[in-house]
């Protein structure tokens, strides 16, 4: 398949897909058992008070008429103001971004940095001892809730040893680069702990596979040692799952972040979505969860560009 | 079976988990040290002893009771997701995939969607709409897995039928629905017994997780994530607290998981000598 009929394909996935999910999250929103004007007058407001208000706020048209309104202004990067607070929504999502994009970017390439040689070491040793010790350990990794890893490793660096900070960040944010940095330091590693367990099975495999191959045969026949070889023709091909499969756990990995977030006590947007959900501040959730998936959606469009860029077969099967 | 077990580590190791897990559900009806729910301030913190096991939490409460009940939430939970996941997604991926295949590219895509979207944000999303309850949780947890269920199932399924033996029972006049039940299930089965699995320990990982963030099971239930919530702010007084609910979580997971392995190595002699 061409590459460009592919990225055009890919495209209009990634944009149906904004589109049908944020309308399926609309209208779960809107479900909700009572109405907004109710809560916000309370019981004992007339009938004419509460006409004026859903008017206000615009609940008294059609669902349809609501949601384009809603979508048109969220294109142009208007996702409203709280009903709590009165804060502009996109503002604070902005804000909050600066602690849990750098969490996310810093723990994926910590991950998929130890992943990738300790999968490769785990295949090719992957009938002695140490090995299966090391794919027991990722087994292991993979059956850990992310927040207990961040319970136990917070009661070792911060309360045993306090070496580190249990939580919190800089009121400055990252003007103080210094505390930042040592503040970010537990939630990453927690984080990049489950995550880079998941990716190290793919590496493990896909170096398992390359080990077999006539190529790789063909390299060891020309002098090369296991590890040589392995350096020259491994490396890519271990590559590949890793950067697909992190494409595919990017829903993941923001969830996780939202659970290290609360772990951590890190002013994120995790964090921030946790209490709006318990604030039932609607529209707040809804805003949010729009950028969370849009995110999510656009690095899965990404990673699959790259990947049929660097690898044909992807584009056939798609 | 005998001879299914025999060398298999990984199938070996999970089914003791397994059975352990079972034993934790079954023995929370007949018997527990303690009321879990029972408060007494004399034992607050206390810790391993002849009384209490494991030891107690600040409201004194047993930890070892707390945790043979919390097995209920934790596999009723796991139990209705498998149940939805499986139902939803099996049917799903069998309906695309005998399709025609102009139905089959939009319902395809409408996979892929689902697919991306993250599971405990659609948990969030009901907790905010409806509260959070064992129910939201179980449909956020059911409802998301079964994507991948039906991804799994649509792309196996493809491979069955192209098989040779399905052109046959074509050729001798064969319904559809005579071919998904006589020669497409049969062949998914072992397929499906690893997706199951697979989606019982994301469940429970899940569920842990949703509890921890106070969007699961309300109290006073008890829950091993909400125990781990409520064991942090107590993380200097008693660090012990943060220990026993994890290990319970991770031998579920672990065990469910290397089942799942053990079950591939079985249908898949490829597998066999390797120990993935």
């Amino acid at each position: 398949m061409n590459i460009v009929v592919f990225g055009a394909r890919r495209l209009f996935l990634f944009i149906s897909s904004l589109v049908v999910s944020s309308a399926i999250v609309f209208s779960m929103l809107r479900l909700l058992p009572g109405d907004l004007a109710q809560a916000k007058l309370g019981i004992q407001a007339t009938p004419e008070a509460l006409a004026t208000l859903r008017h206000e706020l615009g609940i008294d048209r059609s669902l349809i008429a609501q949601y384009w309104d809603w979508l048109s202004h969220a294109l142009h990067g208007d996702l409203g103001i709280s009903i709590l607070s009165g804060a502009d929504i996109t503002a604070e999502i902005a804000q909050k971004a600066t602690v849990t994009v750098p969490l996310v970017i810093m723990a994926s390439v910590l991950a998929v940095l130890v992943s990738i040689p300790l999968g490769m070491y785990a295949a090719l040793r992957y009938r002695r001892m140490d090995g299966v010790a090391t794919s027991a350990m990722s087994q292991f990794g993979i059956a850990v809730p992310t927040f207990w890893t961040g319970l136990l490793i917070s009661t070792f660096f911060a309360v045993a040893w306090q070496v580190l900070p249990a939580g919190g960040f800089p009121e400055g944010g990252w003007s103080e680069p210094g505390i930042a940095f040592k503040s970010m330091a537990l939630p990453v590693f927690t984080l990049a702990l489950g995550q880079g367990a998941v990716l190290m099975r793919f590496a493990r495999s896909a170096t398992i596979d390359t080990l077999q191959q006539d190529y790789f045969r063909t390299a060891r026949a020309t002098g090369l040692t296991r590890v040589q070889a392995l350096r020259k023709h491994g490396v890519r091909n271990a590559m590949i799952p890793v950067i697909s499969v992190l494409g595919m756990q990017m829903a993941t990995l923001i969830v996780e972040a939202i659970i290290v977030e609360n772990v951590f006590a890190l002013p994120g947007i995790g964090q921030m979505l946790l209490q709006d959900v318990n604030n039932r501040d609607l529209l707040k959730v809804q805003g949010i969860i729009a950028v969370t998936t849009s995110i999510v959606f656009f690095v899965s469009f990404l990673v699959d560009l790259v990947l049929g860029f660097l690898d044909p077969r992807v584009r056939q099967s798609a | 079976m005998k001879k299914a077990m025999k060398g298999n580590i990984s199938l070996i190791t999970g089914s003791v988990m397994v059975a352990i897990t079972f034993s934790l559900l079954i023995l929370s009806f007949i018997w527990t040290p303690h009321d879990p729910l029972e408060v007494t301030p004399d034992d607050s913190f206390a810790g391993i002893s002849s009384k209490h096991f494991l030891g107690a939490d600040k409201l004194g409460r047993d930890i070892l009771s707390q945790i043979i009940v919390g097995s209920r939430v934790t596999l009723l939970v796991a139990a209705l997701a498998v149940t939805i996941a499986m139902t939803l997604g099996v049917s799903a991926g069998i309906t695309i995939a005998v399709a025609s295949r102009k139905l089959q590219a939009p319902m395809v895509y409408a996979v892929n969607i689902a697919l991306a979207f993250p599971a405990a944000l659609l948990a969030i999303i009901l907790a905010a709409v409806y509260g959070a309850s064992t129910l939201t949780a179980v449909s956020a947890i059911g409802l998301a897995t079964a994507a991948a269920v039906a991804q799994v199932t649509r792309r196996t399924a493809y491979g069955i039928l192209a098989s040779d033996y399905v052109l046959a029972a074509h050729a001798c006049g064969a319904s559809t629905w005579r071919i998904i039940r006589k020669h497409v299930m049969p062949n998914l089965r072992a397929s499906l017994l690893i997706q199951a699995s697979a989606v019982v320990s994301v469940s429970v990982l899940a569920e842990s997780s949703l509890s921890y963030l106070g969007l699961g099971t309300p109290p006073p239930a008890p829950s091993w994530g909400r125990m781990l919530a409520g064991s942090q702010q107590y993380i200097f007084v008693n660090p012990l607290l943060a220990i026993w609910p994890g290990i319970a979580i991770v031998i579920v997971v672990l065990g469910f998981n290397l089942v799942g392995d053990g079950v591939r190595e079985v249908f898949d002699p490829t597998l066999r000598r390797s120990d993935s």
